[in-house]
């Protein structure tokens, strides 16, 4: 039997006041909540979209209402599309300084911290605010080394429409599931990203997505194409004030990664406790390419985030590193998916998750080996710390293995802070008090430092432990 | 279609493991109905009697397969037992259901086990051809043990279906020993609920698939009460295009307090048309508890073949011994010492086919 430790923990909530500033909504414009066939064509002809984007949008459409609200995750009774605003586009074009940015959209994103970290260690970053991109910039010397970063819908309508119309959801097809259907209608802003071969950027990009608007949907497009033996780290931040009403961020991240390349795709998602998260983020790797992904999930009511690797080239690989913290009215339901699909593929999932205040935090995995995938190995790991009983974890992988020349391996664990660890910390002279707060630190410590120093920090400010040991 | 083996958390359907498929669905009974199989008390240990009236206690419990498998169990059995044990009883009952080509063995099997009492069941399943479907429920009161030990031998033209319901109550312990070593369609699912403090849930499986089999697995413990225990560990082998599900959950309640649960499942995969899906869950609504799972899948330690080898031992027997070695300790546990070497021949000659 276990040893079980008496003392109880206190494990802060995360402080949210700089998120939750926010400002007077004055849109330049903004269809009718609802989701209609009328409204997808609005926000269509609002863009100036080509017309396979306008036919793809409404076939999105389509779609979605045969499409059922998945049964198996958290309840999304709550979201009532007749309530969601699905475009609003705030009172500015987009910019490429930050002067030219409207002084409320630019002092929310100042307080936010995006500016500074652009000064201080970005190649190049966007901000998106509502539906729209507002800012947009890339550092000269990534450019010049052929270095594509610029807001999707430009792209659309320039040089690179054939690259976008040959990769735009094609990796995540309406088809997918519901909310992907909702995005392919109603989808607006995000980056495009094409790193050419060959190409190391050595400093990361960057897209920050605000959403402003109560009532508001927010479903931002992150194309990444990266071409052969080249490498990109590309960080993805987001937030939102907290409002009485529902949110909904149905996002898109397509990565492709070329052979011999590796991508980087970090995420702090910070969204407001009325969010609901239903994003989907899918990357595709090439011959010994790799694709990493470090992932933080913090806010938000409710999320659905599973990042998806498809290692369709001989001896690819994937790494998927996350945390998510839920506290008080959250539920998020968070892991990873991949699926092996050539010979020699490797994957590594390793998460950890907190739950705390009547939160859920729950583990979900897919691993699928197809019989293409001889040689192939992967391990997932996830650990959940418990800080009190009104709280909840599950964990909830699935392996599905169809090559005998496979090696999988799977563990998990859940529990609350060992009494042996802190029985040991405590011999070497610290206090109980910090001895817990130490292991709890310890615990998410792998994840902060898959982190740039910047968001490790931001992650930490996030987490704010505070531990005050109960003792005797 | 009604579900068979539904996992208590719902995951993504597309992995098609949320239930059992179609390949595991019960096979429609004949218009004419099927003949009875041989259901055998081998042996009644002296102490408790077998009879056919199920205890009240057990009648609601629920099995892994889920209601819809034990109500059609239930009411297509050809055959019932019953058996309330009082005191200590020290030698096994021994059970043998045996089928044959048209003939079906619908086993309905109950146990009420009151407070401090004790007993061993082994339950054999032979036959080459026909259907073997069990239902086995069990009450345990306060302070009782029951072991149960399925043994199953049947051939590869037999549909199997199998579910185990128990109910602990304080202190109490069920052991629960699954041997699965043929049959066409295997699908078995046990629950255990550990309903109050120190109650205990210890169940070993061993599974092997070859031809094109298709084995099915659901297994569950409730945490309730405080200081419940479960302790589930399940070794498999597959060969040829045999297709295996394994759902195995732990379910910490809130309430369950200083609980702990362990699963782990370890696979051999023999051959490159198998298809293994393991789904290991725990679900957890208390901050107090230790749950742990682990699952592992691969080909034979090819390390350890190549030591046997140059020990002079050849690889046909190397790769016996290393299979054997992972169902020997589930073997170990079938409380007779006669039976326990015929699974072990009978191992051997299963081993020797894949």
């Amino acid at each position: 039997m276990a040893a079980f430790d008496t003392e109880k923990t206190v494990v802060a909530d995360i402080d949210r006041t700089v998120y939750d500033i926010k400002d007077k909504v004055d849109a330049a414009y903004e269809v009718s909540s609802g989701l209609t066939e009328e409204i997808v064509r609005d926000i269509s002809r609002e863009k100036n979209d080509p017309d396979w984007m306008r036919d793809f949008r409404l076939k999105s459409l389509e779609i979605y209402e045969k499409l059922p609200i998945p049964d198996w995750g958290p309840s999304i009774e709550g979201l009532d599309m007749k309530n969601i605003v699905t475009y609003v586009r705030p009172k500015t074009g987009m910019s490429a300084t930050w002067a030219q940015v409207p002084e409320d959209i630019k002092n929310t994103f100042e307080r936010l911290g995006i500016p500074q970290a652009e000064r201080s260690g970005l190649a190049g970053v966007g901000a998106q605010y509502d539906s729209e991109v507002v800012y947009h910039n890339v550092r000269k010397e990534v450019e010049d080394q052929g270095v594509v970063y610029t807001d999707l819908e430009s792209a659309l309508k320039g040089p690179y429409e054939g690259m976008i119309r040959d990769h735009f959801m094609h990796l995540v097809p309406p088809t997918d599931h519901k909310f992907a259907a909702l995005h392919g209608a109603v989808w607006s802003g995000g980056s495009f990203v094409y790193v050419p071969a060959g190409v190391s950027v050595e400093i990361p990009l960057q897209s920050y997505f605000r959403l402003n608007a109560p009532g508001a949907g927010q479903f931002e497009h992150t194309l990444i194409i990266v071409d052969k033996n080249a490498y990109l780290h590309f960080i993805e931040g987001c937030s939102a004030p907290k409002y009485n009403v529902a949110n909904l961020h149905a996002g898109c991240v397509e990565i492709f990664v070329g052979e011999g390349s590796r991508v980087r795709y970090s995420t702090i998602e910070n969204w407001s406790k009325n969010m609901y998260n239903l994003n989907t983020k899918r990357a595709t790797v090439g011959k010994g390419g790799t694709i990493e992904w470090v992932s933080g999930s913090f806010g938000s009511h409710t999320s659905y985030l599973y990042p998806m690797s498809i290692l369709a080239g001989e001896k690819s690989r994937m790494e998927f590193t996350g945390i998510t913290f839920a506290g008080a009215g959250q539920e998020l339901d968070t892991g990873a998916k991949v699926l092996h699909a050539a010979p020699g593929t490797s994957s590594h999932v390793t998460t950890k998750s907190i739950a705390r205040d009547g939160g859920v935090s729950n583990f979900r995995s897919s691993v699928v080996i197809s019989e293409k995938a001889a040689g192939s190995k992967s391990s997932v790991s996830c650990e959940s710390l418990m800080l009190d009983s009104r709280s909840r974890s599950d964990t909830i992988p699935a392996m599905d293995i169809r090559t005998d020349k496979a090696d999988v391996g799977h563990e998990a664990k859940i529990g609350r802070i060992s009494e042996d660890a802190v029985f040991y910390l405590m011999s070497r002279g610290l206090s109980e008090e910090d001895a817990k707060a130490l292991i709890v630190g310890g615990f998410a410590e792998p994840i902060a430092k898959e982190l740039p120093l910047e968001y490790a920090v931001e992650m930490n400010n996030l987490i704010h432990l505070e531990m005050k040991g109960s003792i005797g | 279609m009604e579900k068979v083996n539904a996992i208590p958390s719902l995951t993504w359907h597309r992995l098609r493991v949320n239930e059992a498929s179609e390949k595991g669905a019960f096979p429609p009974v004949p218009r004419r109905g099927w003949g009875a199989g041989d259901v055998t008390l081998v042996k009644v240990p002296r102490g408790i009697t077998v009879d056919e009236d199920e205890p009240i206690a057990c009648e609601e419990l629920e099995s892994g397969l889920g209601q819809y498998g034990d109500r059609l169990i239930s009411e297509n059995a050809n055959s019932r037992w019953a058996v309330t044990v009082e005191k200590k009883i020290k030698n096994p009952l021994i059970i043998e259901d045996s089928v044959a080509a048209g003939c079906a063995c619908v086993t309905c099997g109950s146990v009420y086990a009151v407070a401090g009492s004790a007993l061993k069941i082994i339950h054999i399943f032979r036959g080459d051809e026909g259907v073997s479907q069990s239902l086995t429920r069990i009450y345990l009161e306060e302070g009782a043990q029951v072991e149960l030990c399925e043994i199953q031998l049947l051939g590869a033209a037999v549909s199997r279906h199998c579910g185990v319901a128990a109910f602990g109550q304080a202190g109490s312990q069920f052991r629960y020993t699954r041997m699965e070593l043929g049959g066409a369609v295997t699908v078995c699912g046990a629950k255990a609920v550990l309903s109050a403090r120190s109650a205990a849930f210890d169940m070993a499986c061993a599974y092997m698939g070859t031809g094109d089999e298709y084995l099915d697995f659901n297994d569950v413990a409730n945490h309730i009460g405080r200081e419940t225990g479960s302790e589930m560990h399940v070794f498999g082998v597959l060969g040829g295009t045999a297709d295996k599900i394994l759902r195995g959950t732990i379910d910490f309640r809130p309430g369950a307090g200083r609980s702990v649960g362990h699963e782990s499942e370890s696979v051999i995969l023999m051959s490159p048309g198998v298809r293994n899906r393991t789904v290991p869950l725990i679900l957890c609504g208390e901050e107090e508890v230790e749950g742990q799972h682990a699952a592992s899948a691969g080909r034979l330690d090819e390390d350890a073949l190549y030591y046997l080898n140059a020990r002079g031992i050849s690889p046909e027997e190397a790769r016996r011994l290393m299979i054997e070695a992972g169902f020997r300790p589930v073997a170990d546990r079938i409380p007779d010492a006669k039976l326990r070497d015929e699974v072990l021949e009978e191992l051997g000659r299963r081993i020797a086919s894949l």
